[in-house]
């Protein structure tokens, strides 16, 4: 039997949409594996006897589950702090970044305001021309923040790209509307702005304090440069001084109060790494699969508006 | 009722005859309120004089011999002196080779995936996969530098770490990944691709939704396979994104992520990692040459600049897409 052109090109349509169906559900499977399974071995290394951590015996599940790990970790000093620090810079540096990006992308929005071209200039430049780290350094040396917990709400706390996300927002067409609707009505731009803008723009506030503050928390770099004192360290720099180092850090040594084989505390150390990577990144991930749709929505509307 | 007759009055106040300047001022910051605008934006632009516009009036001490115990206007000037020291050093064709080449290999290796992983995810007909795979690729993306080299550090240690074992397994002899110098650029690049991939390519899968449905309707009348869809619609669709994320990359070759690679460097790992940013950290703030390190980081900004200028003409010529 002869089939006709067009019915051989749907056969051949649909086996080609079952092989691709196939193919990509596969590549899509193996990704997932790959992100997944370093992130699932560090929370059941933090559970098992190290031992077999050390030994390479670990693979699937967790063996001869133990919390000694954790139970040390909540008893070292400096982490714990660090884990409040890092709850106040998250919280109070994530409120006063988003307010002040919020408050400076509303004029930039606004088509009939004067300021609109210098502003945005002014603050486009600094995106591709950067005075440096040491400048950057003595200004805050000579405002007198280093060393104060201040320093790192401030030292770059506005990010240009964020504003320019935030007011691509107040731009989109809904809201424009209704700003026209407000000016008819003789609203003036603090009324409008605190009255009627901030109650609809839920989305972008909660994306921006999200952003901030998921910076804030993850960034160590800036506490290098400006904080000496252990007093106002972030977690990070805790962590850092934990883990970024091949060999056990002076910090580990000092927590084991009852001295104890050399073994037993290479042993605990290895264990608590991996606790303290899930205690650090735990509270981020949780945020993350809360507020998903929100990140998403704040990485597209950057990319719309290019 | 009365929005009516606002109307008319808001249309009467726009200024058909000529009003001197000082009289237009005055209208548009006191009638229509704009003080109101430039109070609103005041504490940012204060914020950007200080922290950003004050370093740049501070670049100065890269042309002078400055101390920190002193005004800025009372150290000496010594023009390119720095500079010149800099050009000349050992160190500048080994920073300006390591930077260039963890850059691009992390630019041109780095960006096929999010873009494939995009295409892939929007071919996938199964919406709850897409959407689970979203969410678990783009997870990486919210742990912290620092906590992703203690995870490297972890895995890769050569007497203890998993992937050490499974070389073993299959007879090879441990690898110290974090501490030899060839391995360095590897270890970068690779763990970068896992930790931005899924992030990545939200941009990008964003742009393919996008794409108007009736194409591929019209492509499979045609009769057009799915790669030439991919080829012919997907591709083409996402082109200004990847012009306008390669561009923005090119514009930062230079600036090859400083942070990381300080956190990923062992004194045997030098040769290939110390790059432009760590070498102006050290400088500066280790060893307190605060003039030296400025200059040093102004021929970088500078370098940045002329490239960034450059690639987006090329690009302006080329594609019609840039970024200004």
């Amino acid at each position: 039997m002869k089939k006709t052109s067009a019915e051989s090109k749907k056969i051949k349509s649909s086996r080609e949409d079952l092989v691709f169906e196939i193919v990509t559900k596969a590549l899509l499977i193996v990704a997932c594996l790959i992100v997944l399974y370093p992130l699932y071995f560090i929370v059941i290394a933090s559970i098992s006897n190290p031992d077999y951590v050390i030994a390479g015996k670990l693979s699937l599940y967790p063996i001869d589950v133990t919390f000694s790990g954790y139970r040390r970790i909540f008893k070292f000093k400096n982490l714990m702090n660090g884990y409040k620090n890092s709850f106040f810079y998250a919280i109070f540096g994530g409120s006063l970044s988003a307010a002040l990006t919020l408050f400076a992308a509303y004029p930039l929005s606004k088509k009939d305001f004067s300021g609109r071209k210098p502003f945005t200039v002014f603050l486009l430049i600094t995106m591709f021309f950067q005075g440096g780290m040491i400048p950057l350094y003595i200004v805050v040396n000579r405002l007198g923040l280093r060393n104060t917990p201040y320093v790192l709400l401030i030292v770059n706390g506005i990010q240009v790209w964020n504003l320019l996300v935030t007011s691509s927002y107040f731009k989109s067409n809904h809201i424009e509307s209704l700003s026209e609707a407000a000016e008819i009505d003789g609203c003036s731009h603090f009324g409008y702005f605190f009255k009627i803008l901030l109650p609809i723009s839920k989305p972008i506030i909660i994306t921006m304090l999200l952003f901030y503050a998921v910076w804030q928390w993850n960034d160590f770099f800036r506490a290098m440069i400006y904080l000496d004192k252990p007093d106002y360290q972030p977690l990070q720099i805790v962590l850092k001084d934990l883990l970024a180092t091949a060999q056990v850090s002076s910090a580990i040594y000092d927590l084991m109060e009852d001295q104890e084989a050399l073994t037993e505390m290479l042993r605990a150390a290895e264990q608590m790494k991996y606790g303290v990577i899930v205690m650090a990144t735990l509270p981020m991930m949780v945020v993350y699969l809360i507020m998903q749709e929100y990140f998403v929505q704040g990485i597209t509307m950057g990319s719309v508006k290019g | 009722m009365h929005s009516k007759e606002s109307v008319t009055m808001t249309k009467g106040v726009k200024p058909k005859e000529k009003k001197t300047l000082a009289q237009r001022i005055k209208h548009k910051f006191i009638t229509r309120g704009e003080w109101q605008l430039y109070l609103l934006i005041l504490p940012v632009v204060i914020y950007f004089i200080i922290f950003h516009y004050a370093p740049m009036y501070g670049i100065q001490i890269a042309f002078r011999n400055y101390s920190i115990t002193k005004p800025i206007m009372d150290a000496k000037w010594v023009g390119l002196t720095y500079f010149e020291r800099f050009l000349k050093s050992p160190m500048f064709p080994q920073l300006f080779k390591n930077t260039v080449i963890l850059s691009f290999y992390d630019l041109f290796i780095g960006f096929p995936f999010p873009v494939l992983f995009a295409v892939v995810l929007n071919q996938t007909q199964s919406k709850r996969l897409v959407k689970f795979t979203q969410t678990v690729t783009f997870a990486p993306y919210f742990i912290s530098m620092v906590v992703l080299v203690g995870m490297l550090h972890l895995f890769l240690s050569p007497n203890s770490g998993i992937v050490n074992k499974l070389l073993e397994a299959i007879g090879i002899e441990p690898i110290y990944f974090m501490g030899e110098a060839k391995w360095f650029r590897h270890v970068y690049v690779l763990s970068h691709i896992w930790q931005r991939t899924g992030y990545q390519a939200i941009i990008y899968f964003a742009a393919l939704t996008s794409v108007d449905p009736g194409l591929y309707e019209a492509a499979t009348i045609d009769g057009a396979t799915r790669l030439e869809k991919i080829w012919y619609i997907d591709l083409p669709s996402i082109t200004p994104t990847l012009v306008t994320m390669l561009l923005l990359s090119v514009g930062r070759v230079l600036n090859v992520d400083t942070q990381r690679t300080l956190l990923m460097q062992a004194p045997t790992n030098l040769p290939t990692s110390e790059i432009f940013g760590t070498y102006v950290y050290k400088v500066g703030l280790v060893s307190a040459q605060f003039s030296y390190s400025t200059a040093i980081d102004l021929f970088k900004t500078v370098i940045n600049l002329t490239l960034l200028i450059i690639t987006n003409q090329i690009s302006k010529k080329l594609t019609e897409e840039s970024l200004w």
